[in-house]
């Protein structure tokens, strides 16, 4: 099979397909980004430089480099005081853990379930003892939200299964709200439950695209494929 | 930076997000467009989710005016408080259930508009429709102050009746939408709105209108008025707030080294 054609599975299809519109499901699943309407893209613009920036205060081996944090001047007043922030809470979560931060990628393919697995990991840091930690940075989620759940976990396991074979850290930080969560999974078994769970719901996903009928509700709002949708005719 | 980086192709309204650009533009560009987290605290909306939470469940499977049953349900949910039954009390004094076909509950409804340029989608969740009389009667339950005398002067109201308005109309229904405040302290709702097909119009074109604006926004300039200022929840670090200030996020709250109390494992 082409890689370009496998069907595109993410996080929010594996927790919500049941209940999300068929059609939009289909498409992001089958069509990846062609012929959409363009949605906004600046919800995530602090938090993708507070991450990229990570990743560059430790792309050498040792603790990470203040000064690779320096405020993004094309960004609004707003964004720079929660970018300020931001920096002082990742070097409080991560500042004294020396670690070398790796790139793993967007994408993993699944050849046994033919689909890709899309999701934004976080921060991969190989620590000195040669640890594996998966760092998950938020940038102040609501209070109320769980910092990391199983399906987070089921996920990084299957994802870093090179990267990580026999051992993984999960750290959650929300470095404006000072919120933590750890969790170091029993790799093998729990690798293996993953697989599963993930192969399961794949299947569940795909099916339930197949069916493609449209639902107006509360997906529509955000969805990148309103064009051609009966849905709404306009 | 320009609105045609921040804004989808179809625009997306909401009721609170519409209200957020009536307010102040730069509310609605640090919330909607921006996503930034609140830097200021805003007042619990902790009991707001709970009423509406038991009246949903209260008229899942019996009916809001049956003391017994929300005694069962309040009770099996361990809110049986004062407050609580107070305000279940009093919705069930203005509940039309006893005279409707028919009623949903927490409904998620979305409308796309198309033509005239510019192109939006407005979604809303509505608290409860019922219909009676020839009327989609739609209600969105409130448990905090009142400030206004009608519903047809809160902005938000009118994302509401923009994505109603077709249904309604398909049916054959008219349509009308009422507040429900559910706070012993507020005597009266304000005047429910009944929009006819002209009023419905005059919505939709109201609703183009401000995305076009969004459109032609360059600056997103915020209205620097000190009694709107004083409740945003970006009061701190709004580019021109009235009500500066240091913003209440925790990590600027502590010396150093995350707050470990709240450490724990998954499973």
């Amino acid at each position: 099979m082409d890689e370009e054609e496998l069907p595109h599975i993410s996080p929010r299809h594996l927790r919500l397909a049941d209940d999300m519109c068929r059609r939009r499901l289909a498409r992001e699943v089958h069509s990846g980004k062609r012929n959409v309407n363009r949605t906004a893209d600046m919800r995530f613009a602090v938090s993708n430089r507070i991450e990229s920036d990570a990743r560059l205060a430790q792309a050498e081996a040792g603790p990470p480099r203040p000064e690779a944090f320096v405020v993004p001047g094309e960004l609004e007043p707003e964004q720079q005081a929660l970018y300020r922030a931001a920096t002082r809470g990742y070097l409080d979560a991560f500042g004294e853990t020396p670690a070398r931060v790796v790139d793993l990628g967007y994408r993993t393919l699944l050849p046994e379930l033919g689909v890709e697995l899309s999701s934004g990991l976080g921060i991969a840091a190989e620590l000195d003892d040669g640890g594996r930690e998966l760092r998950k940075v938020l940038v102040g989620a609501r209070r109320d939200a769980k910092l990391l759940d199983e399906v987070d976990v089921r996920i990084a396991l299957v994802r870093t299964e090179e990267w990580a074979p026999v051992q993984l850290e999960i750290v959650v930080a929300d470095v404006i709200e000072q919120r933590r969560a750890t969790h170091a999974p029993n790799v093998e078994a729990d690798r293996a439950e993953a697989h599963a769970w993930i192969g399961e719901r794949v299947a569940v996903v795909l099916e339930l695209a197949a069916d493609a009928r449209p639902q107006a509700g509360r997906d529509c709002q955000g969805c990148a494929f309103i064009s051609g949708c009966s849905k709404h005719p306009g | 930076m320009r609105a045609k980086r921040l804004l989808s192709d179809i625009v997306s309204l909401t009721p609170s997000n519409y209200e957020d650009f009536t307010r102040c533009p730069r509310l609605f560009y640090c919330n909607a467009l921006l996503g930034l987290p609140a830097s200021d605290p805003a007042p619990s909306t902790d009991q707001g989710l709970l009423v509406h939470d038991m009246l949903r469940k209260i008229h899942a499977d019996g009916d809001c005016y049956d003391t017994d049953h929300v005694t069962d349900v309040l009770g099996g949910h361990g809110f049986d408080t004062p407050s609580v039954r107070e305000m279940i009390s009093r919705h069930a004094d203005r509940c039309p259930s006893r005279a409707s076909d028919r009623a949903a509950h927490e409904v998620d409804i979305a409308r796309f508009h198309r033509m005239p340029p510019p192109m939006f989608m407005a979604t809303a969740r509505i608290d409860a429709v019922w219909i009676h009389d020839g009327i989609v009667d739609a209600r969105d339950y409130k448990t905090g102050g009142k400030w206004v005398d009608a519903v047809s002067e809160i902005k938000a109201a009118h994302v509401q009746a923009f994505v109603l308005a077709e249904r309604a109309r398909a049916h054959g229904y008219r349509l009308r939408l009422r507040y429900e405040y559910l706070q012993p302290e507020v005597d009266d709702d304000p005047e429910p709105w009944e929009l006819d097909d002209e009023a419905l119009e005059a919505v939709e074109e109201e609703l183009r209108a401000a995305v076009e604006r969004m459109w032609a926004e360059v600056e997103w300039r915020g209205v620097k008025e000190v009694d709107v200022c004083r409740t945003c929840r970006y009061r701190s670090i709004c580019r021109d707030s009235a009500a500066p200030g240091e913003p209440a996020w925790p990590v600027l709250s502590t010396d150093s080294g995350a707050d470990d109390s709240e450490n724990r494992s998954v499973g």
